[in-house]
């Protein structure tokens, strides 16, 4: 008579293929959804930034382009101001106009430095009198050489 | 025929299953397989050349060049700067022939060229010519030729124009007509300090360089850095933002500040038009110095040109005459040798000497005064100009130290400004001079001085005795970073033993704008002037001295406290010829207004006594 002591085996019990519970396939399934909704963002998030950073590269893009345009426009005013600044314009227009203007004595000038209300407490007092730290005067302008007329 | 009764096993399913799934393991290991060998080829053992494929398609380089570097005065006024313009190009290979004459047509009156010019400039292919100019043939003898897809057909055109044009070409539906941005050398003050800025030309690499002036010395600082940029682009050339980039993009060229005050060349250019207009000389040129520091404030010469109209350009008017050309000055040149003799205790001020009447023979020679004189002071020998009475102290002082004197001024030797070509004038050796050279040197004959030469020398006895080195650059700025890097500036070198020397010739050399002086008309109301004036023969070669003259008056002023010296030349004046009538009222007209411009006031004493 065989005997056997232990418990009966099925094919299934011997190849260790257990039917998992209920509740550990649920938890498994959320693990991996968990794990593929984490992928996903991320790689959204990725695409999303990517996204981003190329639109907003092609926003420098635009912008640079813009200020070179800008900065093209500001040389041309700047040689055109040049040009109007310099004594052969000044003097041709004061004979155009007939404007009966003479060279200043050295007594008659005052400087008058205009210093940006931002700036003004950093320059000294004794710097102000001097008429220094401050933009350009219009005084200059006007004795630039004038012909005495 | 057992073995064909025999069966095959039974299998179970699984069985199956098992062994299909170790084919198709074994399937996919030979496929991966293949796929690693063919990874290894193309990455390991291909990979420079698969690389190289790549990085054509992907990878691009851009050459850019920033703008070349912009000149400006002492205070920042913009005397060369760079204009935005337009180059029209085109790319005949993307036109028909239709098209182009379409082009040549529409874009002809707009452009102001004929419309055959513009024809020919789109012809599709070129013919190939050698060294000489003759068409290179091919083995049949037919012209050879290529292919022609970049032409420039016109140059700085004014951004206006440029999109003007853009609109037209736009509006007709043109393919391979492209407007490209760039900048053109733009002088806005025109013909001022056209000689010293000098010109730039364009290169076969499209590049801007230097021909003359300030525009050639500074080349290397002015030019702009080319850049190289390396990097990943995407299908409209654009760089990746995650691609690679390595180089970096062109530089701007550095900027230059000269120590030219530009109010006062405009101050000094419209008196020398003046004058010009009015003597109707050959040349005029006038050299503005501050005798302290040795700053060229203003510098000019007539004729000039317009740098911006290269037609103005004709060669009498290209020349730096101020620095190229030597002229025999003199007697301006007395001065020099007078001090000399007084630093040395040789004379003094009141040391007189016999004047003979207006003509004294020496070796055989005569020498000249324009007036009779009798026995004068050295002082009185400088306020009237005695050719006799220098040339007897030039005798008494010797050889030697004459030339000593002569070369301790800075005759003879380069002034070290930035600018080329530089004549160093002619001062020969005392070993060379024949027995009239001690009597004619020192009244400015058979020595060549430029005028940038005898103003250094005039800085000298303006600054106490001491000789600056003369500058024109004054710093370069970055206009990147904003560096600013000052041009040196040499200590002044002391000249006279006795530091009573310089007076005494100021002393003297006030006298000559006052009553008695040679230079009355080179007064200035309200300020003491101390100058010289300076009558000389123009030397033709093999004909000896002619009858034409240089002019000059040179002085400074105030005469204690000086401002500036000015020197002004007048070469071939008509209707005059002395130096005192032609040149000193240039200087008094610039001279009055300038100081007005730096702010110095008049003594109000001695206005009142010029009053009465």
């Amino acid at each position: 008579m065989n005997i056997q002591s232990g418990k009966m085996r099925t094919a299934d019990s011997r190849t260790g293929n257990r039917q998992p519970s209920v509740g550990r396939r649920a938890a498994a399934i959320v693990k991996l959804l968990c794990v593929l909704v984490l992928a996903g963002g991320l790689a959204n998030a990725y695409i999303y930034l990517t996204q981003k950073i190329t639109e907003t590269d092609r926003e420098i893009r635009k912008t640079q382009h813009e200020i070179h345009l800008v900065d093209r426009e500001l040389d041309s005013l700047r040689v055109r101001r040049e040009k109007f600044t310099a004594w052969p314009h000044i003097r041709d227009s004061i004979a155009k106009y007939n404007l009966k203007l003479h060279l200043a004595e050295p007594g008659q000038i005052r400087s008058l430095a205009l210093i940006p209300p931002a700036l003004a407490p950093n320059v000294s007092v004794a710097s102000r009198a001097a008429g220094q730290g401050g933009i350009r005067t219009a005084a200059r302008t006007v004795d630039r050489g004038v012909r005495q007329q | 025929m057992n073995w064909l009764r025999r069966k095959r096993p039974l299998r179970s399913t699984n069985d199956l299953i098992r062994g299909r799934m170790r084919w198709l393991c074994l399937g996919m290991l030979v496929v991966a397989v293949a796929l690693g060998v063919r990874l290894y080829f193309v990455q390991v053992d291909n990979h420079e050349r698969m690389y190289g494929l790549a990085c054509q398609k992907y990878i691009t380089t851009r050459v850019s060049s920033g703008r070349r570097g912009e000149i400006f005065d002492v205070s920042g006024n913009l005397l060369v700067g760079n204009a935005p313009c337009i180059n029209l190009v085109a790319d005949p290979s993307l036109m028909s022939d239709r098209m182009r004459r379409e082009v040549a047509r529409v874009l002809a009156p707009l452009l102001d060229r004929a419309e055959s010019y513009l024809y020919d400039r789109l012809a599709p292919t070129r013919v190939v010519r050698d060294e000489k100019g003759d068409p290179v043939l091919n083995e049949d003898g037919s012209p050879r030729t290529r292919p022609m897809r970049h032409v420039i057909l016109v140059r700085s055109l004014s951004p206006e124009m440029g999109a003007e044009l853009e609109k037209v070409a736009r509006s007709h539906r043109f393919k391979g007509l492209f407007f490209r941005e760039d900048y053109v050398r733009y002088y806005p003050k025109k013909r001022m300090l056209a000689n010293v800025l000098g010109l730039t030309n364009r290169m076969p690499d499209d590049s801007l360089k230097g021909i003359s002036g300030i525009e050639r010395f500074f080349q290397d600082r002015l030019a702009p850095k080319i850049g190289r940029e390396r990097y990943e682009r995407d299908r409209l050339g654009r760089p990746l933002v995650h691609g690679s980039y390595e180089g970096s993009a062109g530089e701007d060229g550095l900027n230059i500040c000269l120590t030219i005050d530009e109010p006062i060349q405009s101050i000094l250019e419209e008196e020398l038009d003046v004058a010009y207009e009015k003597w109707r000389p050959k040349a005029i040129y006038a050299v503005m110095a501050d005798p302290a520091t040795g700053n060229i404030m203003a510098i000019a010469q007539r004729p000039t040109f317009d740098p911006n109209d290269r037609r103005s350009i004709a060669p009498e008017a290209w020349r730096l005459r101020f620095l190229e050309d030597g002229l025999e000055p003199g007697s301006i040149m007395k001065p020099f040798t007078v001090a000399w003799a007084i630093d040395k205790g040789v004379i003094r001020p009141e040391t007189r000497f016999d004047c003979e009447h207006g003509v004294w023979y020496y070796l055989g020679k005569p020498l000249r005064d324009t007036h009779e004189y009798d026995s004068m002071s050295v002082s009185d020998i400088i306020q009237t100009s005695s050719n006799i009475g220098t040339a007897k102290i030039a005798l008494e002082f010797g050889a030697d130290n004459v030339y000593d004197g002569l070369k301790h001024f800075g005759f003879g030797e380069y002034c070290g400004l930035p600018l080329k070509p530089e004549t160093r004038g002619i001062l020969p050796p005392v070993k060379r001079w024949d027995g009239l050279s001690v009597t004619r040197f020192p009244i400015g004959y058979g020595v060549l001085v430029s005028p940038v030469q005898m103003v250094r020398a005039y800085c000298a006895l303006a600054n106490g005795g001491r000789l600056p080195k003369l500058r024109i650059v004054d710093r370069t700025v970055d206009p990147e970073t904003g560096e600013i890097r000052k041009e040196p500036q040499a200590e002044p070198v002391m000249l006279f033993r006795r530091p009573e020397t310089a007076g005494e010739v100021v002393a003297m050399m006030k006298r000559v704008t006052q009553k008695g002086g040679t230079a009355r008309q080179a007064a200035i109301p309200g300020f003491e002037v101390a100058g010289k004036t300076g009558t000389s023969r123009k030397y033709v070669k093999g004909r000896g001295y002619s009858t034409k003259y240089f002019a000059s008056f040179v002085g400074f002023v105030p005469a204690d406290k000086p401002a500036f010296v000015l020197l002004v030349t007048t070469d071939e004046p008509h209707g005059a010829s002395y130096g005192g009538v032609v040149s000193g009222p240039v200087f008094r007209a610039i001279g009055e207004r300038v100081l007005k411009h730096l702010r110095i006031e008049p003594d109000p004493a001695r206005q009142a006594g010029e009053k009465k």
